[in-house]
């Protein structure tokens, strides 16, 4: 089996991986390096539940062969925050039940801080267009919504 | 009143910082060392005869560690009513003779990566030799005389006592029809509807020392699972360690028991655990579904509003097998009259096989459909007699003590004061008459 | 029997050498949204692959009344491109938010309908694409290339697209199931020049997911020249864009229903140019 060899930053850690070729970077980032959070809910780039960061643009990694990340920085779910030190994204998705089944919240969390990172005060029409790539079969997406929105709120008032 | 803990208070998930971390494991999360990945090949013909399975081509590929077919399968047979009584066994857990729907399981290919069993999946399909038959697509034609008969009793119904379909007589409809001022006609029908959970079906067994198999399923139904997969195993249920845990979106699309058996022979046959996913493509397409059905409702109402007859002819889509059609038709049938007094009643309902996607479970099936037909007809009869169609519901809702005709007394009926609740929450104004109505102001005396 | 290679090349010479080296059997990749999500479902089993992503071929450039867009420019870039507003509103309406971060301009032109968004306002635009091969650079309007008269060699890449500075009033509307991320149902540009007395001298009207390929209603836009628009004259227009078109059934859409949608978006489109 041919391999290819590609370095980038993960989550702030320069990371070096050996895959084959066409490796996509979601079965990167969960078969070779254990990162679960990140969702294979299809292969079609359809459903978002792979959304990551890179470069902190939010990409579809399922569609993403891994070679394409070599020198970049990628960013999952477990960069941001974890049990004890949750990210105000986090916290609010939490506070607002605006997870049911949990398969679309990496996704939804990593989209909605590609938004408020570059727009700190979204409307309620620019969150749904930040979602609009990211399904979810179980909220309504209105709790989801309503957490970004208070996440927003709290985000701005730290600043 | 006693001081309620938990009741009435906003308790957060148990399982929200999991979820909001990326830390609630589901069974795609689960990897072993030296694990396996399973691909299956699937029918390419909604209908047709197996002539030949060829798989000698993959089984030379490197990396493929086995190809599990029928010869494989221990009891060949997915029944899952079978725990309540239903037959005869039809849906084979690999085909071997022929195929009844486009995407039917035949074979499996068990590989040291996914893209390898794909690869090799894909030969199969190729080296397939399947003669094509002429399918049976729909539930009109599949009931007519002259329509081939796909399945093995030579109809292509649900046998019910005899009988090619669910009935319901209580009182005499056409009596009904002809004292009614109007007669009120209505056709409803659904598609199929895809669950669609974010996360599709996985599996992964892993097969342990003591001969014991441990089973990680996203089934909604753990213990279905471990009954039936015994069953097809022919093991007796202790040598099944099932893991069941977080769902990623269920709604009645994983409680078949569709990956598991395939799975544990998998993991038996090669002695190394074995995962096995869906991909998207086969979660949409060949993945059970809600029924589609088609509900032809023929009302008779007085001018006052009451319904004084209502006759219900009911066709749903099985697809090729039972699941839990013969079961849901039944629920369906009772819940076709609504939960409205109406004291002649006539019901059909069918459950037809055609040579489509296995439909099953999915959120209330048999139930939700039928409350759609039921409500827009209503409104139907409300345009049409001129009434308003809060008061045609509250004149015709049951009241306790009434005959239902299942031939059971109403108790506990609430739906009077749901709907005057409703109307308050709304903002709907409701004349003093219905709002002076009660589920309790029926007083007659309805004989079992 | 996995992948062998997957290239990176650095400079539009290297994936040209590359491509001329291996012929067909490379797989070439602009975005991969497309590629990938086949790889991904068991529908292709590519042994080399080659992404153009790193080649140095995104980018844009206006330059004596044109507009040049680098092959592998992303959708993103092109929804902020003000220089272009009908292709700029296209852009925005493809896809979804990471979708158009990946996808690239130039391989949504080997797209085909009905996710093959991006030929629709490019049609309306009077584009003209570049190819290269090793051996030569080439140029072809883009009625010609989506029609398969002027399709790409095995051995060329589509480098650019070339749109003149667009004159005229336009609008760009497309149709789904749903609001995001979806293939469409229909998808209409439409510009329109008119002269000072308010009558239109040129007039072009594009489809997309109306046809196997994106089409522009020639007789549609003729029936508007010469005229006012009016009511009347874009019901006209509407009409005959819908006969002249050729729609396709598939799981989204009837072709019956395609060509009702096709007559709805071109009256709309046109009556946003007049308003």
């Amino acid at each position: 089996m041919a391999t290819i060899t590609v370095t980038f930053q993960l989550n702030g850690k320069t990371t070096a991986l050996a895959v084959e070729p066409l490796t996509t970077l979601r079965t990167a980032l969960r078969e070779h390096l254990h990162l679960h959070a990140t969702k294979a809910g299809c292969g079609q780039g359809g459903c978002g539940s792979c959304t990551v960061l890179v470069d902190g643009e939010p990409i579809l990694s399922c569609l993403l062969p891994v070679a394409l990340v070599e020198g970049q920085s990628v960013t999952t779910l477990e960069g941001i925050g974890g049990p004890g030190e949750l990210h105000p994204l986090q916290a609010a998705f939490y506070d607002h039940f605006a997870a049911q089944c949990g398969y679309c919240t990496s996704g939804m969390i990593l989209a909605a801080k590609a938004l408020l990172d570059r727009n700190p005060t979204p409307s309620r029409e620019e969150i749904m267009e930040a979602l609009s790539g990211n399904l979810c079969r179980c909220t309504g997406y209105l709790p989801i919504i309503e957490a970004i929105e208070d996440a927003a709120r709290q985000m701005e008032a730290v600043v | 009143m006693k001081q309620l803990g938990i009741v009435g208070q906003s308790v957060k998930r148990r399982d929200g910082v999991g979820h909001v971390t990326g830390q609630t494991q589901y069974v795609d999360d689960v990897f072993y060392p030296n694990m396996l990945w399973l691909q299956m090949v699937r029918s390419p013909v909604a209908r047709g005869k197996i002539r030949r399975i060829d798989t000698s081509r993959a089984e030379a590929m490197p990396g493929v560690a086995a190809v599990i077919t029928a010869q494989d399968v221990p009891n060949n047979w997915y029944t899952i009513l079978c725990l309540i009584g239903i037959e005869p066994n039809d849906e084979p857990v690999l085909a071997h003779e022929e195929v009844m729907y486009e995407g039917e399981p035949i074979c499996a290919v068990v590989a040291e990566t996914e893209d390898i069993a794909r690869e090799a999946a894909a030969q199969i399909l190729l080296d397939l030799d399947i003669e094509e038959q002429p399918p049976v697509l729909d539930v009109e034609y599949a009931i007519r005389p002259e329509a081939p008969a796909i399945k093995k009793w030579g109809n292509n119904t649900f046998m019910y006592d005899g009988m090619n379909h669910r009935r319901l007589r209580f009182g005499d409809v056409e009596a009904g029809f002809a004292q009614a001022d109007y007669i009120v006609e209505g056709t409803y029908q659904l598609s199929p509807i895809e669950h669609a959970p974010i996360e599709t079906h996985v599996c992964v067994v892993k097969p342990e020392p003591d001969g014991r198999l441990t089973v990680h399923t996203n089934t909604q139904a753990l213990y279905f699972t471990m009954d039936n997969t015994a069953i097809i195993l022919k093991v007796p249920s202790n040598r099944l360690r099932m893991i069941g845990g977080t769902v990623g979106g269920g709604f009645g699309g994983k409680v078949d028991v569709i990956t598991e058996p395939i799975t544990c022979i998998a993991a038996m046959k090669t002695r190394r655990p074995v995962k096995w996913r869906w991909s998207r493509e086969e979660e949409f397409r060949y993945s059970s579904t809600r029924a589609a059905v088609k509900m032809e409702y023929k009302d008779g109402v007085m001018k006052d509003g009451r319904i004084v007859a209502r006759k219900v002819r009911s066709l749903q889509d099985a697809g090729a097998y039972h699941r839990h059609s013969p079961y849901g038709v039944q629920k369906h049938m009772a819940n076709l009259p609504g939960p409205y007094n109406i004291p002649n009643v006539w019901v059909d309902a069918y459950c037809v096989y055609t040579n489509r996607q296995p439909s099953s479970a999915m959120r209330g099936f048999g139930v939700t459909e039928a409350s759609f037909a039921i409500e827009v007809q209503m409104d139907r009869i409300a345009r049409t007699i001129g009434m308003d169609p809060w008061e045609i519901r509250l004149i015709n809702a049951y009241r306790n003590g009434q005959m239902r005709p299942v031939r059971k007394i109403v108790e506990d009926a609430t739906l009077v004061e749901t709907l005057q609740a409703a109307a308050q929450l709304v903002g709907h104004e409701l004349p003093e008459h219905l709002r002076a109505m009660s589920s309790d102001d029926y007083h007659g005396r309805d004989e079992r | 029997m996995s992948v062998t290679d997957f290239f990176v090349p650095r400079s539009l010479d290297e994936a040209l050498s590359l491509l001329a080296e291996r012929g067909s059997d490379l797989l070439v990749m602009g975005g991969g949204t497309v590629m990938m999500r086949m790889v991904n479902d068991g529908l292709l089993f590519p042994r080399q692959a080659m992404s153009l992503r790193r080649a140095g071929l995104d980018g844009v450039r206006s330059a004596n009344n044109r507009v040049e867009i680098g092959a592998t420019t992303s959708i993103a870039r092109l929804s902020q491109l003000d220089a272009v507003p009908l292709l700029a509103q296209a852009a925005r309406l493809f896809g979804g938010p990471a979708i158009r971060h990946m996808a690239t301009v130039g391989g949504n032109l080997f797209v085909p309908q009905p996710a093959g968004d991006m030929a629709v306002p490019l049609l309306a635009l009077d584009a003209e694409v570049e190819l290269a091969s090793v051996k030569k650079r080439r140029r072809a309007r883009l009625d010609a290339f989506l029609a398969g008269q002027s399709a790409r060699a095995d051995d060329e890449l589509l480098t650019a697209i070339h749109v003149p500075v667009a004159a005229g009033r336009s609008a760009y509307l497309r149709m789904g199931r749903r609001e995001a991320n979806t293939p469409s149902i229909v998808a209409v540009a439409v510009r329109v020049l008119t002269a000072k007395d308010g009558t239109c001298t040129e007039a072009r009207i594009a489809l997309g997911a109306a046809r196997l390929y994106a089409m522009r209603a020639s007789q549609a836009e003729a029936a508007l020249v010469g005229r006012r628009l009016d009511a009347s004259s874009i019901d006209e227009a509407a009409q005959m864009a819908m006969g002249e078109c050729d729609p396709f059934t598939d799981a989204l859409a009837s072709a019956w229903y395609r060509r009702k949608m096709v007559g709805v978006h071109v009256r709309r489109a046109l009556e946003q140019v007049v308003n």
